[in-house]
């Protein structure tokens, strides 16, 4: 009797929970293994890139707008720098900003343009195999782009307290949240056009979320 | 178009009945608006989308920076208030950035994955003329939305003067100087056009946010003004100042600008008729 290598896989495939079994290989791992060999092979520019958005942000606003503003009552009530005010929230935007970037137009681009998805459908791996994946890589980026930037504060002297690192967790889980509904909103697109309304919600989010300026300058009715 | 004989001895016309010549005559002539009229019916399908995208940037990018960041704001810009200094910004730059937008992925999208420069190249239509008809199509894409942008704004307060619409005009000049020469350079990409990548964040983005949009250039250090200065966003910005609350610019630097924005779309949209040609013909 000849070695039967389909066995593990058969083992995989049979551990599924059945209600998936249409969706899921269990396989989503080749999918994040495919994301890692790119970066690697293409795009770690581009995935470098990313990382000077919120840097740049930082610039504008703590050094250009911050001339303008001055100080702003920090959390305690006591005045601290602008700049100082604007990082935190920068750090989460920018891993929305990460998060979706992969979530969205990568997908968009991999659904309707090079077709990536439909050849991986083409082997065992399922729909519910290449969504995981690709939300990991996606997340994976979230992290890249806050480690990066947590950096960039502390270069920067912006950062007092060893609690900063906690801003890495809480960065990953709005990266998760985003990366999820983007990816989800991508699949109904039908045209680049579209991608254009995503900035459109997103926008509304990151400059009235008290990202650049304290929440008390609302009516109270709608902050919160 | 002189490398074309365009005299015929009479019409000639073929068993189909249609004058041929008459016809090539004719797209040789006005193909760039026949093109044109292309792009404005293959946007059609998303004009509901366009249009929410044109009204919803002003609303928020007036409420959120022009009333939240203007309240902490409190001592005048340029002389004047916080709002009415930065809402022409506002309006050049969402404008400019469209027409960045446009210049990239849509263009080379069209060599690469679409194809439909390919298609027209199968009629009587010249590389040169595609470009011309891509910049028609887009610079009324853009006017549209800098009218509607205006329009906000003028219903906001945020531009005192009915005159204040020639800033409109301004903006849209402004994005087509951004336009053209990235349309010429994203006619040269062959794979897979990561480098647009590369142009989004470092010369886009850093644009909008250092060349003048949210505070004086001045406020910056000097070795990060020059960012404003070969930016389109930036000269485009400061015209609309001008006409909007009458910035204090002397004549000479307003005409530096225009020259500018008129010299960077007249040579973009030069480069992009040499490559385009040089991609469609070989």
């Amino acid at each position: 009797m000849s070695l039967d290598v389909m066995a593990p896989i058969r083992a995989r495939l049979a551990a599924r929970p059945t209600w998936l079994g249409a969706l899921y290989a269990g396989n989503a791992r080749a999918v994040i293994e495919r994301g890692f060999r790119v970066i690697r092979n293409a795009n770690w520019g581009v995935i470098a890139t990313g990382f000077f958005e919120p840097v740049f942000y930082l610039l504008a606003m703590g050094v250009g707008i911050g001339a303008l503003v001055g100080s702003v009552p920090g959390p305690d009530g006591r005045p601290i720098s602008y700049a100082m005010y604007i990082a935190p929230a920068l750090l989460a935007t920018s891993a929305m900003n990460g998060a979706i970037y992969d979530s969205v137009n990568n997908v968009f681009f991999k659904l309707r343009y090079s077709k990536v998805y439909e050849g991986m459908l083409q082997t065992s791996l399922g729909p519910m195999d290449v969504a995981i994946g690709e939300i990991f890589m996606a997340l994976f980026r979230g992290l890249l782009y806050a480690i990066g930037f947590l950096g960039v504060l502390a270069a920067m002297g912006l950062v007092t307290s060893a609690w900063a690192l906690a801003m890495i967790p809480v960065a990953l889980l709005i990266a998760l949240g985003f990366a999820s509904i983007g990816m989800a909103v991508t699949s109904f697109m039908k045209g680049f056009q579209q991608l254009d309304l995503v900035p459109m919600v997103l926008l509304p989010m990151f400059l009235f979320s008290a990202t650049l300026y304290p929440i008390t300058v609302y009516p109270s009715r709608s902050s919160g | 178009m002189t490398e074309h004989p365009t005299t015929h001895a009479g019409p000639q016309i073929t068993f189909s009945g249609l004058d041929h010549a008459a016809l090539a005559d004719r797209t040789r002539r006005w193909g760039w608006v026949q093109y044109a009229g292309y792009r404005d019916a293959a946007e059609r399908p998303f004009l509901g989308t366009t249009l929410a995208v044109a009204l919803g940037n002003p609303v928020l990018y007036l409420a959120a920076m022009g009333l939240g960041l203007g309240s902490i704001v409190q001592q005048p810009v340029d002389g004047v208030p916080y709002l009415t200094f930065v809402a022409p910004g506002l309006l050049v730059s969402t404008v400019v950035s469209t027409g960045a937008q446009f210049g990239t992925w849509p263009i080379f999208g069209g060599f690469k994955w679409q194809m439909n420069y390919l298609a027209a190249q199968a009629t009587p239509l010249e590389p040169k003329q595609m470009a011309q008809g891509e910049a028609l199509a887009i610079g009324v894409r853009l006017l549209v939305q800098a009218l509607l942008f205006w329009m906000i704004g003028f219903a906001f307060g945020a531009w005192p003067s009915p005159g204040s619409v020639a800033m409109v005009p301004i903006a849209m000049l402004a994005a087509l100087a951004m336009f053209t020469p990235l349309m010429a350079y994203a006619a040269t990409l062959q794979e897979e056009g990561l480098q647009f990548n590369f142009v989004q964040r470092l010369i886009v983005m850093p644009m909008f946010l250092f060349a003048g949009t949210f505070f004086p250039l001045g406020a910056m250090p000097i070795y990060l003004q020059w960012i404003g200065w070969v930016s389109p966003m930036w000269h485009g910005t400061q015209l609309a100042r001008m006409v909007a609350f009458g910035l204090d610019v002397p004549p000479w630097l307003a005409v530096v600008h225009v020259v500018f924005l008129v010299g960077l779309f007249l040579g973009g949209l030069w480069a992009a008729g040499r490559t385009f040609t040089r991609r469609l013909v070989r």
